[in-house]
């Protein structure tokens, strides 16, 4: 299973690979730092499904292109996708408003408040392997 | 043949005494220039008629005068009629009356002359005639007047009987002499009942007897009245009723006495519609006196037909302008009459479209505080169809509209703050918690860790995040003082010096990259403003400019200010690299966004800097272009 976290922070980046890589239910995690860079690789890479995530750990707030514009431009082009890729919006904001917001966006799976435990990574991995 | 007079035998007896006395043939009598009777036996037809003409002739030629008279008493004239009857002698003898008048004649004819001796005994008969005559025109005159009385009589008691009005006549005390039929109708009282009362105590409530005595009192005898010598008085009828009387009253004077004639005229049932509608009038005047708004009306031709004391305060220009327009009333008050014209366009239009206007007007009283109306124009149709009149009402709305503009301001405040509360969520949950999350997985795996070099790394890992955190959480500190401090003091900044301060903060930075930067603040070298808050935004954009320059050319930064009526203008440009403001315009002075992978890019500078504008009133906007550069523009209003 491929998984990308796409997230600025690179010290949670680093400890939440650390946890993921844990569950060994990961075969491989690409780190992005903004939503642009993510986005830019998806689009190049939507023909290659061996390239391509299973899941995203999307962060909302970020430089350059934050995660809410990642997934209006995922949105544009999620049908030229050679795979089935799963988005989780994985943040520390605990506003009701960006959960809402999240939930009115059909391609987000869930919204994940960080952090998540080794267990809960688990959980969520292995539904998808299932 | 006889000329008699039929009515009066009395003559013909004594014209009978004559011709036997005198024993001529024929006697006439003319009274008053005319023939009155004739006896005759042997004057011929033809000579009387001579005769006739001859007197005729005779009469006219002599006059009645004293002169004339005497000379037929003191002469027994004798005519003889014609040559055809030389033997008819005529004696004229005139009839005198006791004063001397010459009442008519008496003519004997026949063939001889009269004897003298029969002459007086003529003369005593004349004088008979004279006082039959005179008898005889005395019982005429007397008769004539009786005749004339009785009907004058019968006029006034058909007048005072039948007369659609209560007619009383009473002395100058007032005491009733006579009482119509009416009266009673009107009263109720009959004739025989108020004989001898006084009138105004019968009829009028006691309240009133003052009011008419004063007023009986100065009606004078002597002069004419005129037409309005009516007077209203509140009466009251024998069953206790009240009514209402027209009061007219005529004096008179008959051999001496003083009399009055009252003409009382029931006006109950006029007074009370009267009164009725008097009252609806009152009523609906109280309604639209009352209500709190002005009001017009205008006939079709934008006269005035009513206004009200909202609509014109003073009742003499109230008054005044019913039946005017505007025009004529702001000539008439020396008024600007672009009012007139703007009202006219509209009344105009209302009369075109057939349909209502509805705006709001503001105007300003003297002291410049405004009074907001709500007005509506609008038509109002006959029964037809057409236009009757058009109604214009204003409704002051001021409290309402000023509360409008609170509610506005606060609206738009509210929304100001929800954002900013928004933003204040967003760090709460981001910039603060982000670094907690980090800080317990640390934590976390520290206690996890198995080797003591893992353990080491780990807590190294958390040092940057602990001064993350502090730093994060003064800044937001620091941005809640500027929310909260919002009576902060303005004091006068030397903006050169203030911009000299933040270059020595940078100029290591300044000295490395080889920035250049030009200022000119000659426009306005002075701004009233917070100075810790005009230094962090001084700061915040000299350091952004620096921060996000481009790595193509040194930078070059220029600081301005420019002084405009209202504000000062502060201009920040830099020729860095830009951003792309399609992309990034709503979120660009919004906490924790970050538009450049840059290390030092935390999203706070802008957010704070925005803050510490708004705070004073003031505004910030940016134009730029991805790597042409970046212009802040920011102003600062001269008074809050």
């Amino acid at each position: 299973m491929k998984v990308f976290l796409v997230d600025d922070d690179k010290l949670f980046v680093f400890l939440t690979k650390k946890t993921i890589l844990s569950t060994r239910l990961a075969t491989g995690i690409t780190e992005f730092n903004d939503g642009e860079n993510a986005i830019e690789f998806i689009k190049e890479h939507a023909g290659k499904p061996d390239e391509l995530p299973d899941v995203i750990f999307l962060d909302l707030s970020m430089p350059i292109m934050d995660g809410w514009t990642f997934l209006k431009e995922f949105e544009a082009v999620k049908d030229l996708m050679s795979k089935k890729i799963i988005i989780y919006v994985f943040t520390s904001s605990i506003s009701p408003h960006d959960l809402e917001r999240a939930k009115g966006i059909p391609h987000v799976a869930d919204f994940l408040i960080k952090p998540l435990e080794r267990d809960q990574f688990v959980q969520l991995l292995s539904d998808k392997v299932a | 043949m006889r000329y008699f007079s039929d009515t009066n035998a009395r003559f013909e007896r004594l014209l009978q005494a004559t011709l036997d006395i005198s024993g001529c043939e024929g006697v006439f009598l003319a009274l008053g220039g005319w023939f009155y009777a004739a006896i005759t036996d042997v004057v011929r037809e033809e000579s009387v008629r001579d005769f006739q003409k001859f007197y005729l002739l005779n009469h006219l030629n002599f006059p009645t005068e004293q002169n004339t008279f005497k000379s037929f008493q003191s002469k027994d004239l004798q005519f003889y009629n014609s040559a055809e009857t030389p033997e008819l002698v005529l004696n004229v003898f005139p009839i005198c009356t006791d004063d001397g008048t010459c009442a008519g004649h008496l003519v004997l004819g026949g063939q001889c002359e009269k004897s003298t001796s029969s002459t007086a005994a003529i003369f005593n008969i004349g004088a008979l005639i004279a006082e039959t005559e005179k008898m005889q025109a005395r019982i005429t005159n007397f008769e004539k007047a009786e005749e004339e009385a009785k009907g004058t009589e019968v006029l006034m008691n058909t007048i005072f009987n039948n007369a659609v009005d209560a007619v009383v006549i009473v002395d100058e005390n007032n005491y009733i002499l006579q009482w119509n039929p009416q009266a009673e109708v009107v009263f109720g009282w009959n004739e025989p009942e108020v004989m001898g009362h006084r009138l105004h105590e019968l009829i009028l409530p006691q309240s009133e007897w003052g009011a008419f005595c004063q007023w009986v009192e100065h009606t004078d005898y002597f002069t004419v009245q005129p037409e309005s010598h009516t007077h209203e008085f509140a009466g009251v009828r024998k069953n206790g009723d009240e009514l209402y009387i027209a009061f007219g009253i005529s004096p008179a004077q008959i051999n001496g006495k003083k009399y009055f004639f009252c003409f009382l005229h029931d006006i109950t049932e006029r007074k009370q519609a009267t009164q009725l509608l008097d009252n609806q009038k009152k009523f609906y005047e109280n309604i639209l006196n009352a209500l709190p708004s002005d009001i017009a009306v205008f006939d079709t031709e934008h006269r005035y037909l009513f206004v009200n004391p909202l609509g014109i305060k003073d009742a003499e220009l109230r008054k005044y302008i019913i039946g005017k327009d505007d025009f004529e009333y702001c000539e008439y008050r020396n008024r600007d009459k672009s009012v007139a014209e703007l009202r006219r366009a509209m009344f105009l239009q209302v009369k075109e479209t057939r349909e209502e206007i509805r705006w709001e007007d503001t105007v300003y009283d003297p002291q410049g505080n405004p009074k907001t109306s709500l007005r509506r124009i609008f038509p109002v149709f006959d029964d037809n169809g057409d236009l009757s009149m058009v109604i214009g009402f204003g409704l002051d709305i001021t409290d309402r509209k000023l509360m409008e503009e609170k509610q506005a301001l606060m609206l738009k405040q509210l929304s100001v703050q929800n954002g900013q509360l928004t933003d204040f969520c967003n760090i709460v949950s981001h910039n603060l918690r982000a670094p907690l999350v980090n800080m317990s997985m640390l934590v976390d795996y520290i206690q996890e860790s198995e080797t003591e070099d893992e353990k080491n790394d780990l807590i190294m890992r958390l040092n940057p995040v602990i001064e993350n955190l502090h730093l994060t959480f003064n800044e937001l500190v620091e941005s809640l003082q500027v929310k909260q401090n919002a009576d902060i003091e303005r004091e006068p900044i030397q903006v050169e010096q203030f911009l000299l301060r933040v270059l020595k903060e940078h100029d290591l930075e300044i000295e490395k990259c080889g920035a250049k930067v030009e200022y000119d603040f000659s426009s306005a070298p002075t701004i009233q403003y917070p100075s810790s808050y005009f230094y962090s935004i001084l700061q915040n954009l000299v350091s952004n400019a620096l921060k996000y320059r481009s790595p193509a050319r040194p930078p070059r930064i220029k600081v301005t200010t420019e002084d405009l009526p209202n504000e000062v203008m502060l201009t920040v440009g830099d020729n860095g690299l830009g951003i792309d403001l399609e992309k990034h315009k709503e979120n660009f002075f919004k906490i924790g966004k970050v538009f450049h992978r840059h290390p030092n890019a935390k999203g706070f500078g802008l957010f704070m800097t925005k803050t510490q504008i708004e705070a004073m009133d003031g505004t910030i906007r940016v134009e730029s272009t991805p790597d042409v550069g970046t212009t802040f523009f920011i102003t600062i209003p001269k008074k809050r």
